[in-house]
């Protein structure tokens, strides 16, 4: 409840009170009024009642027609008085008739009594009528008594209500008097309390404020104007605390804007001397394409001093042949076309020229879309750009030469093949044609031909029939060398079968034991290993011609060679004999096309297979190599390099 | 149309020495038939399509053209591949009977459509054999392609 309600309240319920105890008395003196003018009128019957007796008695004193008239005029006046009494106030009704009806009967004695005074034809005797006089007239005065008990009853019983009546009055007086003395005194003292407990914790608000507490906050306030003066005054106080935020938040600030400008001067200072002595060239020139910077850097790689150049437009940097494209890059580099490793010429001071590749940034105002300046370092590559120039040529001169190299090496490839082609089919007719003619002329001699001449003829057809020999062979190492290497999965097993069978035919009245090992597969040419296995074969068995048994071992080395370990790994195949072997220090000799270790005339041979052997091995990323002792056998050994993925 | 049995071996063959002893061969295997030798590939063709010095000769195909590689004027594998475009000789036997063991004549051969390569032997005895069994497959065992078209 707010205050002025509550005042309003204390208020008016005395206010109330009283107009209700104005009511009451109003009422109450209302009430009075009627009592007393039923008192009046009760005291006025009485004393008229008492008149009539005394009348009555007066009469009798008398017989005067005076006091009989005023006798029935006052028992008149008295029924009148007792019927409007009666009429005015019901509730007196009861004894108003008791009254009246002794009035009545009053007057009926008094006009019997009046009735015998009267002198009527007989004379009734006098002291008959005294009688009767008395009687009637003592029943008179029992009536007359009766009545005015009866008023008196009726005077008392009214003095009686008149009483009551005003000590209830008094009685609701004092009670509403109570009443209002004890609501206004309740009421105060609600007031007060809630006035005081508020008061109380808005003085400790205020003081607490008041002494710099602005964190401080009065809480439980009433739904009243002191609740509301209490929220007025926690709005001041914060009101205040953010105002004294904001203030030392200033002062930061303040103080920060002054490490900030302390900071930017240093950073400034740096860059300065950063952008001064560093050793690439730096410039710097406005919007309008106008130098304002010119770094030391920039002075010596153009022998010219930033004094001359800052101000200038940046065309003066450029030869007068690449200006106008370099002036272009300036302006798409102000319009956001940044140099990245842009080369752009400067002419120096000398008048020569340094290639200068180059980098640029752009510096806006603090809107970012203002254009302060645009910001370039180069790096002078002109020594790199004659060192790759000179690389350049070079390369190319070398290029130049190897492909020169390859044509010769393409046309001598060539005259190769034509060589070849010419010995395969051109060597051979006249040597087909000297056994044709011989073998001719021997029948035609049928048998005229002495035992010399046969010989003569006989030593041709076996000449040409070598020659034969070592024009396939001459053939068979060209082709070795310039065919094309065919790799594939090869069985080393397979292969060696293939190049062992027509041996095994050709030797098959000889005692020769094959020892032959598991061999692998390797990654090659099987036409080309197949003609290293002949080869090999074909030497130890013909070199092992003088021994009974001769003993051929085919195997791989299940260890590495003794010459190193060789990396990366290598299957070792070897073919070992039981023949005349060699001596070790001709060995370098036996893969030369036409070395041969032995005459022609023991060991027929052309001197070419060991040379397509290593040749074959070469081409295969391998070696060939050979070990032997004179009389004492032979081991041929060759290594191929592991398939990948074999174990 | 025994006639027909007999009829021609065509031989283009450039050096004398192995005409003769082809010749030879042929006629030691006594076959019947008669031997026409030509010496360059521009002169089989002559042959074969009876024109210049040939525009005289019999019609008819020979059994088989025993066919050197080098030769002057137009090569043994130029005539191949001219027999072999030509409607009305393509079907002809071809033998290349060359002293060249070279892998590329052997596959140019075959892919021209040679049917049959060999290769001269330099023994005399081996050549021989070669030459006649050769005349002998093609002019009497072989069923020859009709003739024309």
């Amino acid at each position: 409840m707010r205050l002025s309600t509550g005042l309003r309240l204390a208020a008016g319920v005395p206010l109330l009170m009283a107009l209700v105890l104005g009511v009451g008395l109003f009422i109450s003196y209302r009430s009075s009024a009627v009592l007393m003018d039923r008192q009046r009128v009760a005291i006025g019957i009485n004393n008229s009642i008492g008149d009539l007796r005394e009348t009555a008695v007066a009469y009798s004193a008398d017989q005067g027609a005076r006091s009989r008239r005023q006798f029935v005029i006052k028992a008149d006046e008295v029924a009148l008085l007792v019927a409007g009494a009666t009429s005015r106030h019901p509730s007196d009704a009861q004894r108003l008739k008791l009254i009246g009806g002794n009035v009545n009967a009053m007057k009926g004695l008094f006009l019997q009594i009046v009735a015998l005074d009267q002198p009527s034809g007989a004379q009734v005797e006098t002291a008959l009528r005294h009688e009767a006089e008395k009687r009637l007239t003592a029943q008179l005065f029992i009536r007359s008594r009766s009545a005015r008990t009866d008023a008196s009853d009726l005077t008392e019983q009214i003095s009686q209500d008149l009483v009551d009546s005003q000590q209830r009055i008094l009685m609701l007086t004092s009670v509403i008097v109570l009443l209002v003395a004890a609501s206004v005194s309740a009421g105060l003292i609600i007031l007060v309390r809630r006035v005081t407990g508020s008061l109380r914790s808005l003085r400790q608000g205020t003081e607490a404020i008041g002494a710099g507490n602005l964190d401080y906050r009065i809480s439980a306030l009433p739904h009243d104007e002191l609740g509301e003066l209490g929220n007025s005054l926690n709005d001041m106080a914060e009101r205040l605390e953010s105002l004294t935020v904001s203030k030392s938040s200033l002062e930061d600030e303040v103080q920060s804007r002054r490490l900030v400008e302390e900071e930017l001067r240093k950073t400034s200072a740096y860059l300065e001397n950063l952008i001064d002595y560093a050793n690439a060239p730096i410039i710097v020139w406005n919007p309008e394409s106008v130098v304002t910077r010119f770094n030391h850097a920039f002075e010596r790689l153009t022998g010219r001093v930033a004094d001359d150049i800052v101000g200038q437009s940046a065309n003066i940097l450029f030869p007068v042949e690449s200006s106008k494209e370099s002036l272009d890059l300036i302006r798409r580099a102000i319009e956001g076309d940044l140099w990245d490793s842009i080369e752009i010429p400067i002419k120096g001071a000398d008048g020569r020229t340094r290639v200068v590749l180059w980098n640029s940034a752009r510096i806006f105002a603090q809107d970012g879309a203002t254009l302060l300046a645009v910001i370039a370092q180069g790096q002078d590559i002109t020594d790199r750009k004659r060192a790759q120039e000179e690389v350049r040529s070079l390369n190319a001169e070398l290029e130049q030469r190897v492909l020169d190299r390859t044509a010769q090496l393409d046309s001598a490839n060539k005259e190769l093949e034509a060589f070849s082609y010419s010995v395969s089919h051109d060597l051979r007719a006249p040597l087909r044609h000297i056994s044709g003619f011989s073998s001719l002329l021997l029948e035609r001699a049928d048998g005229g031909m002495d035992e010399k001449s046969r010989h003569y003829v006989d030593t041709i057809a076996k000449s040409v029939k070598d020659m034969g020999v070592l024009i396939d062979d001459l053939l068979m190492f060209s082709r070795s060398g310039r065919t094309e290497l065919q790799a594939a999965d090869v069985g080393m097993d397979q292969v060696l079968i293939e190049a062992l069978e027509p041996l095994r035919q050709e030797t098959s009245d000889r005692n020769i034991e094959w020892i032959i090992g598991a061999l692998p597969h390797v990654v090659g040419d099987h036409a080309l290993l197949r003609q290293v296995w002949s080869n090999l074969l074909g030497n130890a068995a013909k070199f092992s011609r003088t021994r009974n048994p001769a003993r051929i071992e085919i195997g791989i080395l299940e260890c590495e060679s003794d010459l190193g370990t060789p990396t990366p790994p290598e299957d070792v195949f070897y073919v070992q004999d039981n023949g005349v072997g060699f001596e070790m220090q001709y060995a370098d000799k036996l893969f030369g096309v036409f070395q041969r270790l032995h005459s022609a005339s023991d060991y027929e041979g052309t001197g070419i297979g060991l040379a397509n052997v290593q040749r074959i091995i070469r081409r295969h990323g391998g070696r060939v190599w050979a070990e032997a002792k004179l009389d004492q056998g032979a081991t041929f050994f060759f290594a191929l390099p592991k398939r990948l993925g074999q174990s | 149309m025994m006639k027909a049995d007999l009829r021609t071996i065509l031989l283009a063959e450039d050096n004398p020495n192995d005409v003769e002893l082809t010749l030879e061969a042929l006629d030691q295997q006594s076959l019947a038939n008669k031997v026409v030798v030509v010496g360059d590939g521009v002169e089989a063709m002559a042959y074969l399509r009876r024109e210049g010095a040939f525009s005289d000769r019999e019609p008819g195909d020979p059994a088989v053209l025993l066919l050197d590689i080098k030769m002057p004027r137009m090569n043994g594998l130029e005539v191949l591949r001219e027999i072999r475009s030509d409607p009305a000789l393509r079907r002809l036997p071809v033998v290349i009977l060359t002293s060249s063991r070279e892998e590329k004549d052997v596959i140019t051969s075959y892919d021209l459509g040679a049917n049959a390569y060999v290769v001269k032997p330099v023994d005399f005895g081996s050549f021989m054999s070669a030459v006649k069994e050769l005349g002998f497959f093609w002019a009497v065992i072989n069923e020859r392609p009709p003739n024309g078209v």
